[in-house]
């Protein structure tokens, strides 16, 4: 079985050199062109599973729980990145007041949402409710092309090697530090959150004016 | 070229499926007031409360102070400070627990106190991971069994009560030696180490083994041709029970009663005929039919390392008296220590070196499968697998001292450097947990008894000759078990 995995990720190993963004699954946005701004919807309900009760007890522990998004804008048939932006969501359990906050910033200016339910917190934190994710001005117009789709990579809780670990230090030499990544990524499975979506959103096209 | 941007523009500007137009829309109004209501706010207000208490649930069977000190290496202590709504202390702290590999989930929550705001408790809810484990995977082959493999496997939580539960099996091909039985052998085991809240625990297990112990008929000493050898068939039946006492969380004390019906077909007259002509009595170290084994054993370990699986500081001392008599209601009698000790450092470059000692007398006739064994020091050579010799194989004699001529002694020592060298860790994983590179080196001598030292001084030998064994290879920790993949395992099963 182990060597099974080992050839597949050998053979894997060029394709995933050339992975392309639109080969992601695909999840269904709604886009919007406000003012000068193109913005997007989107829900990531994946990111809290219903019974993922580790997830469901980090909300209720009082402190935050982070979603970071990271929100790329493609243009459709083509490998060029138009702009990519970031998004910090927060989500916790007020315990004194016993409320569940909702927090986001999204360039530089934080919003709070409040709600009585847990659900309803999860759910506001997990959609993306027309998160900006360009500039029209940057993008052209027209029913013909060219057309536009926007990758998101959202992680929950997003882990940090600890600093005194000692694959991390430039002691360890080049060599070693090589040989620590192969025997890591041949031993399979590796965890960058507590839980990652990575999807694509179906093409979009600014109407012409 | 020209073809391949065309292409490009085409294929851009092909109106892919499902593409929509993004809607134009007047700018819309903030959100109504209520549940969910949106409102703007500078950076988030960051409030620092005092921890009034650390409460720890769902701990069963990681030491509490393990866990203590990860929780004082970040200073979440019962009168410090910690920040609400995040705390970066918070997420190291929990990624260190889980990097543990002893948890399923961690999580590290707030109450408040009654009638104080700036008072909270601190609670760390735990969830021990499924404990099942592989301990040990018994594969090999040798010129004397051309098979033989089996496993054994503990589960540390069963049914969530902190109980040890294991089993073991190992089972081989017919050996190679005329007229000897196949050799197998299958243990159960329990523990519960902790009864209630009092400091006791009780262990108990059973064995069944059946094995043909091979004794030198003809050849040198150091020949492991099996067409040299002969076997004592042996049956064995038995079990012990013991009362266990954490006196301390690095102190655990130790009383077992074995007992066990040993059964020996041994031969009227076992002789050994020397290449130069000479014939000798074997000693086969057993005693004919069935005979009763009796033995108290008292053990003593402190354990102090941070981690117990790969690398972490600490050291470890154990200590093994087996006392076997009439007293203990024994046919054999004889006395058995062992004690073993290391500990483990980290070197300002963050590697690892463990020094380590082990060492044993045994005082009395043992029964043979009591008795030191060479296979067992040496790395490159197998070893006894639940009791059991599936090989005629001695350590190999790399500094010429004559280890090669030794099978059996009653005085061993054994000296140990390993370096070990974190590769990687993973925090949250279901399979993989972390892996080390080793590298191990050591000396070890094995002695015979004095009837066998004054024979070993009458022909010019050594009466402690010094082996030396190394090993490299890597280390990886997984939700199955700790598995080692070194150049020792394969020597270890491969039959030379």
């Amino acid at each position: 079985m182990k060597r099974r995995r080992c050839l597949a990720a050998i053979v894997a190993l060029p394709l995933v050199a050339m992975a392309r963004p639109d080969t992601l699954p695909l999840r269904r946005a709604v886009f919007e062109e406000v003012g000068t701004s193109v913005v997007m919807t989107l829900s990531l309900p994946t990111l809290f599973r219903r019974y993922d009760k580790d997830a469901l007890e980090s909300i209720d522990s009082g402190f935050d729980t982070s979603l970071h998004f990271t929100i790329k804008l493609w243009q459709h048939g083509t490998r060029r990145l138009v702009g990519t932006r970031e998004l910090l969501v927060r989500i916790r359990r007020d315990p004194w007041k016993q409320r569940y906050v909702v927090s986001a910033r999204e360039n530089g200016a934080w919003t709070k949402r409040t709600f009585t339910e847990r659900d309803a917190a999860v759910a506001a934190a997990v959609r993306l409710d027309r998160v900006e994710v360009g500039s029209a001005s940057a993008l052209e117009r027209g029913e013909g092309g060219p057309y536009y789709f926007v990758t998101v990579f959202a992680q929950r809780n997003p882990l940090e090697p600890p600093a005194d670990f000692a694959s991390s230090t430039a002691a360890a030499g080049r060599d070693l530090e090589w040989f620590g990544r192969l025997v890591d990524v041949l031993a399979g499975e590796r965890a960058e959150a507590e839980e990652t979506v990575q999807l694509r959103t179906n093409p979009f096209y600014l109407v012409a004016r | 070229m020209t073809g391949l941007l065309l292409a490009s523009i085409v294929l851009a500007h092909w109106a892919p499926p499902g593409a929509v137009p993004a809607t134009p829309v007047e700018r819309s109004a903030a959100s109504a007031d209520g549940d969910g209501a949106a409102t703007s706010m500078g950076e988030e207000t960051t409030r620092a409360l005092q921890i009034a208490e650390v409460e720890v649930r769902g701990r069963e069977q990681v030491s509490a102070r393990q866990i203590g000190g990860i929780l004082r290496r970040e200073g979440l202590v019962a009168g410090a400070r910690v920040l609400w709504p995040a705390d970066p202390r918070i997420a190291r702290a929990r990624d260190r627990l889980r990097a543990t590999g002893y948890f399923k989930a961690v999580t590290l929550g707030l109450e408040p106190v009654a009638g104080r705001d700036d008072e909270v408790v601190l609670v760390l809810l735990l969830q021990e991971r499924s404990s099942a484990s592989l301990q040990e995977v018994y594969l090999g082959s040798s010129r004397m069994t051309p098979f033989h493999g089996g496993l054994s496997v503990v589960e540390r939580n069963f049914l969530g009560r902190a109980v040890h539960i294991g089993g073991a099996l190992v089972w081989g091909t017919l050996p190679t030696i005329a007229q000897s039985r196949r050799q197998q052998a299958y243990q159960l085991t329990a523990e519960v180490p902790r009864l209630g809240t009092a400091p006791l625990g009780v262990r108990g297990s059973a064995f069944v083994i059946s094995s043909a112990e091979p004794y030198r008929v003809a050849g040198h000493e150091n020949d492991p041709d099996p067409s040299l050898f002969r076997a004592v068939d042996i049956g064995r039946v038995g079990g012990t029970v013991g009362l266990t006492f954490p006196v301390l969380p690095t102190l655990t004390l130790g009383v077992d009663y074995r007992f066990e019906r040993v059964d020996a077909i041994v031969p009227e007259a076992p002789m050994w005929v020397r290449p130069d002509g000479d014939v000798v009595p074997v000693d086969v170290g057993l005693r004919r039919g069935a005979r009763r084994l009796t033995s108290v054993h008292f053990g003593l370990v402190w354990d102090a390392r941070d981690d117990v699986v790969l690398a972490g500081k600490g050291a470890r001392i154990a200590f093994d008296l087996q006392l076997s008599s009439p007293a203990t209601g024994s046919q054999y009698e004889y006395v058995k220590l062992v004690i073993a000790g290391g500990y483990s450092f980290r070197m300002p470059w963050r590697h690892w070196l463990t020094p380590s000692f082990t060492g044993g007398q045994i005082a009395g006739r043992a029964p043979v499968f009591e008795r030191f064994y060479a296979g067992d020091l040496s790395a490159w050579t197998p070893g006894r697998e639940l009791g059991i010799r599936y090989s005629t194989r001695n350590p190999i004699d790399v500094l010429g001292t004559g280890i090669d001529n030794r099978t059996f002694g009653v005085l061993f020592g054994r000296l140990d450097l390993d370096y070990t060298i974190p590769l990687f860790r993973r925090a949250r994983t279901r399979g993989v947990y972390g892996g080390d590179l080793f590298f191990g080196a050591g000396l070890f001598t094995l002695v015979g008894d004095a009837n066998e030292r004054r024979m070993r001084r009458l022909a010019g030998q050594r009466v402690a000759p010094l082996g030396f064994g190394a090993n490299l290879g890597l280390r990886i920790d997984t939700a199955a078990g700790t598995f080692d993949i070194s150049v020792g395992n394969v020597l270890r099963r491969t039959p030379l």
